[in-house]
């Protein structure tokens, strides 16, 4: 069972509050998909919760502990992030750069134990990915390498896992196989935040919904309760139609205000 | 194509030729029978200390300059994930040519002869924490502020040239910076040595973080890397390493931008797997390009730095034909 607690962050960059004030308890079980316009702080925030940035004001703390507090690697061990367009740098192979997931949990000397080749193989069946197994990670498209990325997050078996606009340039297959699989581990007793632009896929699958707007959280709470036309309206500033919300049929559609 | 467990083989038949190779080359050829024959014999004789004073600390400090370039190169290009990353970029070279032409310029080496090395291992360690300090916080400000230290270290070179106290002291500054292997003794080779030793270590600390950075700083730092600590190891490793070795050869380029290059495709590009190999290859091709220097036929003996920057100049233009293709 883990908790994530955001208590009043504020993030400043340039005397601009970036994050202003985040209050936000998140915990297994749970996906929440982490919506907002551009520039909402949604990537700063999730940066935050994932421990890689220190609040200027406030604290955010994984089962009670400060984030920044805990151990570098031993948070590696239990918590997964995957940044908004992630890169390979080098044309390593896309088993390699999934293997690169469980570097946190290798003894300190040594290569990649026996045992754990096998779970780079099912991370890479379980992305569709096998046939690209010795392919220069460079050299995959954008789509495959965000699915080979989200592999690697996920090969560690992560009890939190933060993930930044995953299925942002997948088919649409790719998409649903992506969402679904966070869902799956949501179920499984997982605590998942992804920030999502889909907001069908976020209306269908996700548990919760956390609203970011202008740096502050505008709303949170159960998808159907949460993610409503009105909600949409004021953060999007376009008239939204929602059905369904927080069923595996409901669709988001927008339409723009001058259009009605 | 060789196969796959050749490539140590192969690595390692050339590493004895060239050692072989630079015991064996010099102005007198020593027989290996007389050499055997007087293995044993209480009393030295010339062929032996030929063996033991000239040649046998020459290939040493190929071995441990070539190897140091090859190794720091390829941790800066991990580091920086940047092909054109070389010791020289961070200001590490330049600073510990600086050092050792102050010993010059000063007239210290005259007076006392490991003034040179010591002074351009000062050099160096001093350029590389201005860099470090200069340089916190990002990949790319590291490499500006490397460019900037550089560029100050070459101003200290030009003025020390400059201001010379007399045309000797200018020509002797000028041969020590092209970078030469011959006449080494034992103590220069000695005293470098710990600091070379102690920047491998250093250096290949960083090797689990290098693979890390394959996926980029933040996700290196979501896996528990401490990007600060890396850094400062790759240029505290480099300085230590590099500086040394530049302290008593004099600069030696391309051979740190080289080595990492030409094993990386070997090696399945993995940043880890590049250092032993480059490090390895480094002295591969700083043995052979020394043997080279004594061999071609001139009036006066090829300095080893210029015949390293002659060789690898076309490389580098294949280098930026080569990323030429490769970026969109």
């Amino acid at each position: 069972m883990s908790r994530i607690e955001a208590e009043a962050v504020t993030v400043e960059r340039a005397g601009r509050a970036i994050v202003d004030g985040v209050n936000l308890q998140i915990e297994s079980g749970q996906l929440v998909a982490l919506i907002g316009p551009n520039g909402a702080g949604k990537s700063t925030l999730l940066s935050l919760l994932a421990g890689l940035l220190r609040p200027d004001g406030g604290s955010a703390k994984l089962d009670g502990a400060a984030l920044t507090s805990i151990d570098r690697r031993k948070l590696a061990q239990v918590r997964a992030y995957l940044p908004q367009n992630p890169r390979a740098e080098w044309p390593v192979s896309v088993e390699r750069l999934v293997a690169l997931g469980l570097l946190p949990q290798l003894p300190a000397f040594g290569g990649l134990p026996a045992h754990m080749h096998a779970r780079v193989a099912m991370a890479l069946e379980a992305a569709d990915l096998t046939n690209h197994r010795d392919q220069p990670a460079t050299t995959l498209s954008g789509g495959e390498l965000g699915r080979a990325m989200l592999a690697r997050a996920l090969v560690g078996d992560p009890e939190v896992l933060l993930v930044d606009e995953p299925l942002a340039g997948l088919d649409p297959r790719h998409a649903l196989d992506g969402i679904i699989r966070l869902r799956a581990l949501a179920d499984e007793g997982k605590l998942v935040i992804a920030s999502l632009h889909d907001l069908t896929l976020a209306a269908r699958y996700a548990t919760h919904v956390a609203v970011m707007s202008g740096g502050k959280l505008a709303a949170f709470g159960p998808t159907s309760l949460t993610l409503t036309a009105a909600l949409l309206r004021q953060v999007f500033e376009v008239d939204a139609c929602v059905t369904g919300a927080g069923t595996p049929t409901a669709t988001v559609d927008f339409v723009p205000q001058a259009a009605l | 194509m060789v196969g796959r467990a050749a490539w140590p083989l192969l690595t390692a038949v050339l590493l004895v030729v060239g050692v072989l190779l630079s015991l064996g080359t010099g102005r007198v050829w020593l027989d290996p029978a007389v050499l055997a024959g007087s293995l044993f014999e209480p009393k030295p004789n010339l062929p032996w200390l030929i063996l033991s004073e000239l040649r046998m600390p020459r290939t040493v400090l190929a071995v441990l300059a070539g190897a140091t370039l090859g190794l720091a190169g390829a941790a800066l290009q991990g580091l920086l994930r940047n092909p054109l990353a070389e010791p020289g970029l961070l200001g590490v070279s330049p600073g510990a040519a600086l050092g050792a032409v102050i010993a010059i310029y000063f007239g210290l080496s005259g007076s006392f002869a490991l003034a040179t090395p010591m002074l351009g291992i000062a050099g160096a360690l001093a350029a590389a924490s201005l860099t470090l300090m200069a340089g916190r916080g990002g990949t790319l400000t590291m490499i500006l502020a490397g460019v900037a230290v550089s560029g100050l270290m070459a101003a200290g070179l030009s003025l020390a040239l400059n201001f010379a106290p007399n045309p000797y002291a200018a020509y002797e500054m000028t041969i020590w910076l092209l970078g030469s292997l011959a006449d080494r003794d034992w103590s220069q080779v000695l005293l470098a040595a710990p600091f070379i030793l102690a920047g491998w270590v250093c250096l290949a600390l960083t090797a689990r973080d290098l693979d890390a950075l394959t996926l980029g700083e933040a996700q290196a730092q979501s896996l528990g890397i401490d990007l600060s600590r890396t850094r400062f190891l790759a240029l505290a490793g480099t300085a230590l390493s590099v500086g040394a070795a530049t302290a008593v050869t004099g600069t030696i380029g391309f051979i740190g931008l080289l080595a990492p290059h030409l094993v990386r495709p070997f090696v399945g590009h993995q940043p880890s797997r590049v250092l032993l190999p480059s490090a390895l290859f480094g002295a591969i091709l700083l043995l052979f390009a020394d043997v080279a220097t004594r061999i071609i036929p001139t009036a006066q003996e090829v300095k080893l730095g210029v015949l390293t920057s002659l060789v690898g100049t076309p490389f580098f233009f294949w280098l930026v034909a080569r990323l030429r293709r490769m970026s969109p």
